[in-house]
């Protein structure tokens, strides 16, 4: 469960794929805005949790495995990759509905500058907070059997 | 048209910088938060209330917590996906973006409809 950095994958990443990020990014902030203006506050809100990174982060991830092994173990290796990142994904969201929480709580009754700053704080919490949590709650459920050992045993 | 190519460059920087952030860490379900970090939401709302004040971005915070319960659903069905029926992460993310409409769009008609 240590956490370190991994300068690795900067090199690995070609600079198309971080010009994508911010192109994808940008188009879908300037989106959510011109969403908020035909349709109001309410329906554009929602889009501020849309999933616009996330699929373009597994195409880059899938890219990368592909490049890195060959024959038929690729897809398997990127479909596992794939579903780590998900894991990853569904428990950042735990910290986005946190981080909403906090902005609707303290947005127009602060500065704003402070109100973001506590909702990004309460996201980074959350967020880690359930990694762990789950973390944690893998590492204590039940061990896989032993091999040779059928299950239904 | 400014204020569209303001958001564009807020927004893409801060995409670019968590998902940057996202890339370093180690292990990946770590990394994985920063799939779900909220920088479109970070330059939305603080363009959103230096133009029309801090009220009306709560307004937008408020139909995000919904955003977010949808985000939720749609990570969770695309690992159950990728698990149970194999294929492509990509095609798998693609697939499921139609259940993050459907559920946001029944969080607005059950929830934030009514005011």
């Amino acid at each position: 469960m240590r956490l370190r950095f991994d300068f690795a994958p900067l090199q690995q990443t070609h600079w198309y794929g971080h010009v994508l990020r911010f192109v994808a990014g940008g188009l879908t902030t300037a989106a959510t805005g011109l969403v908020a203006k035909a349709f109001g506050p309410v329906v554009g809100g929602l889009f501020l949790a849309f999933p616009s990174i996330f699929p373009l982060g597994l195409g880059m991830l899938e890219r990368r495995h592909r490049e890195q092994v060959g024959g038929a173990a690729r897809g398997d290796r990127a479909r596992r990759a794939g579903i780590v990142e998900a894991a990853g994904a569904a428990v950042g969201s735990v910290g986005i509905i946190a981080f909403a929480l906090v902005a609707r709580a303290t947005l127009g009754r602060a500065a704003t500058a402070l109100a973001l700053g506590a909702a990004l704080a309460a996201w980074a919490l959350v967020a880690f907070a359930t990694w762990v949590i789950r973390k944690s709650a893998r590492r204590l459920g039940p061990s896989p059997p032993a091999r040779g050992v059928s299950a239904s045993r | 048209m400014i204020d569209a190519l303001l958001r564009f460059a807020f927004g893409g920087a801060l995409v670019a910088t968590f998902a940057l952030l996202g890339d370093l860490f180690e292990p990946k379900s770590f990394a994985g938060l920063f799939a779900a970090a909220p920088s479109i939401a970070v330059a939305t709302l603080a363009l959103t209330a230096r133009e029309k004040g801090g009220a009306y971005a709560a307004v937008e915070a408020r139909s995000m917590v919904v955003g977010g319960l949808a985000f939720l659903g749609y990570a969770t069905a695309v690992g159950l996906a990728l698990r149970r029926r194999g294929g492509r992460p990509l095609a798998a993310a693609a697939k499921c973006l139609a259940l993050w409409g459907g559920l946001s769009a029944a969080g607005w008609a059950l929830w934030l409809r009514a005011g």
